[in-house]
């Protein structure tokens, strides 16, 4: 009952003022239009639409939480359960992400006779905006109580995300950084979408990971408070 | 039986003291009224009292199985599902310890909100919405109900209807504290307790039972001008074109003067013993 209440919250506002929306179809026109403006191939394109998802899941996620803030003090005194509420914003990111992955896929035109292909697809978009919405979730303090650590973890996360593989200096470290911009390398090299699937496997592992110590971290901070 | 007992609470808020040294308790079949100015710190006190805001110093101590039902000053919630399947899912919050589901249509239809079951909350009047949220603070059947502000935007009719739940409540060995700015003294009758925030907190009732009062009575003469709210905390009576006011004898002077101001014709005083 508390999952579900929250939940149909959290989705009311993740859509509320259109941000999520106008950054979605803006995304589907993009690639819509991308083979005909810009000349590249097939896993260019793919790589180009990994950054875009990733990035609108960050934003979604963070523009929810502001919402949140703004909002739901009193629902959430109401409910009472920090576990019902880690719950919710778990499975709003799978639910938003999943729909803007299959989304996203379907109007790449990057759909094929292959369901191996279509599922690691999908399934890479659904990862990278899940990291993204771990991201915003760990870092969901920014709009609470510690807004400047909350901006900095952003900030150096979006930094680590899109350089962790490109940046030698960090190359010893890789396996502890998002594993985006490693996503977008291993594109570069490899002839099938299909070779991402280990890497993918670790985004998954990874956001989860994220996920997991936002849940310790708040419970930690909501008894302090 | 104590339900909530608040010992030396103090909150300072970015250097100035909202409240402090603030203590008192609430029982079992109570009810608790808090005036105070604006920026006195009532709300950031209920704040602390429903554990959003954490005090700088002092405590709280809940008795266990306190469940507390909460009127912010302002919901900001958007709740786009209609009142009707609102509170039924915030009666269904509290499981079996929530009033029973009609238990809680009789108080929608007491409280003159059946029209509005399938109207989105967001879409009501800021009044309905009020009475929205004094019912879903209500329909966990807490034993401790913390209200804040609940009689803004209310008509005289409703804050009756709302009353008499709160008094329901309270013979139901519930425990409520009320803020308001200044509290109707028709209203204030039905406390046990009544206490001013400035700063720290006072014991109105006490100080009041000290006091002593006079009665004065005065004439309506057709020129007579309506009574103004000042003036009208001290009413008791208004009837056959006499009005009586009960007022503390330090006050005496300031109501008699504004009363001939308004053309009442003074007939007399007398002085009531506590």
């Amino acid at each position: 009952m508390k999952i579900r209440i929250l939940l149909k919250s959290y989705l009311q506002l993740y859509f509320q003022n259109f941000l999520y929306l106008t950054m979605l179809f803006s995304i589907i026109a993009f690639e819509l239009l991308a083979n005909h403006l810009l000349e590249i191939g097939n896993l260019k394109k793919f790589s180009l639409l990994l950054i875009a998802m990733f990035i609108l899941s960050l934003f979604s996620t963070m523009n929810l939480y502001y919402n949140d803030s703004r909002q739901n003090k009193y629902l959430k005194q109401k409910i009472n359960s920090h576990w019902a509420d880690w719950s919710s914003q778990l499975l709003v990111a799978v639910i938003t992400n999943l729909f803007s992955s299959i989304l996203i896929f379907i109007f790449s035109l990057l759909l094929r006779d292959n369901v191996l292909v279509d599922f690691v697809g999908i399934l890479g978009l659904f990862s990278v905006g899940f990291l993204g919405s771990g991201i915003a979730t760990l870092f969901q303090t920014q709009w609470y109580d510690h807004s400047t650590v909350g901006q900095i973890g952003v900030l150096l996360f979006i930094y680590l995300a899109f350089s962790g593989s490109v940046v030698n200096i960090l190359t010893a470290v890789e396996w502890l950084l998002p594993p985006l911009s490693k996503i977008i390398m291993t594109l570069q090299v490899t002839s099938s979408i299909t070779k991402l699937l280990p890497i993918v496997g670790q985004t998954l592992l990874y956001a989860m990971i994220l996920f997991f110590i936002s849940g310790l971290v708040y419970k930690k901070n909501r008894k302090n408070a | 039986m104590k339900l909530i007992s608040v010992n030396d609470l103090s909150l300072q808020i970015e250097g100035y003291f909202a409240f402090k040294h603030v203590a008192f308790s609430l029982s079992q079949n109570e009810i608790i009224g808090i005036n105070g100015d604006n920026g006195s710190g009532k709300t950031q006190l209920l704040e602390a009292i429903v554990s959003n805001k954490t005090p700088d110093s002092g405590t709280i101590d809940y008795t266990p199985g306190v469940r507390i039902g909460y009127l912010p000053q302002e919901n900001p919630q958007v709740i786009e599902q209609s009142t009707g399947k609102y509170l039924e899912e915030m009666r269904r919050l509290s499981k079996k310890l929530a009033v029973r589901k009609d238990q809680l249509q009789a108080m929608i239809t007491y409280m003159g909100l059946s029209p509005y079951l399938d109207t989105p909350v967001n879409q009501l009047s800021l009044g309905l919405k009020r009475q929205v949220d004094f019912l879903s603070a209500v329909a966990g059947h807490p034993n401790v109900l913390v209200l804040d502000e609940p009689f803004a935007f209310q008509s005289e009719k409703t804050i009756q209807r709302m009353l008499d739940l709160i008094i329901d409540l309270k013979n139901n060995n519930s425990g409520i504290i009320l803020s308001a700015t200044q509290f109707d003294k028709r209203i204030a009758t039905n406390f046990d307790q009544l206490y001013l925030l400035d700063g720290d907190l006072k014991n109105i009732a006490a100080e009041q039972k000290n006091e002593p009062v006079s009665l004065l009575v005065f004439h309506v003469s057709p020129n007579s001008m309506a009574i103004t709210p000042d003036v009208e905390d001290f009413l008791v009576s208004n009837q056959d074109n006499q009005i009586e006011l009960e007022v503390p004898l330090k006050k005496r002077q300031i109501i008699l003067n504004k009363m001939v101001q308004l053309n009442y014709q003074f007939e007399g005083m007398r002085k009531i013993e506590n």
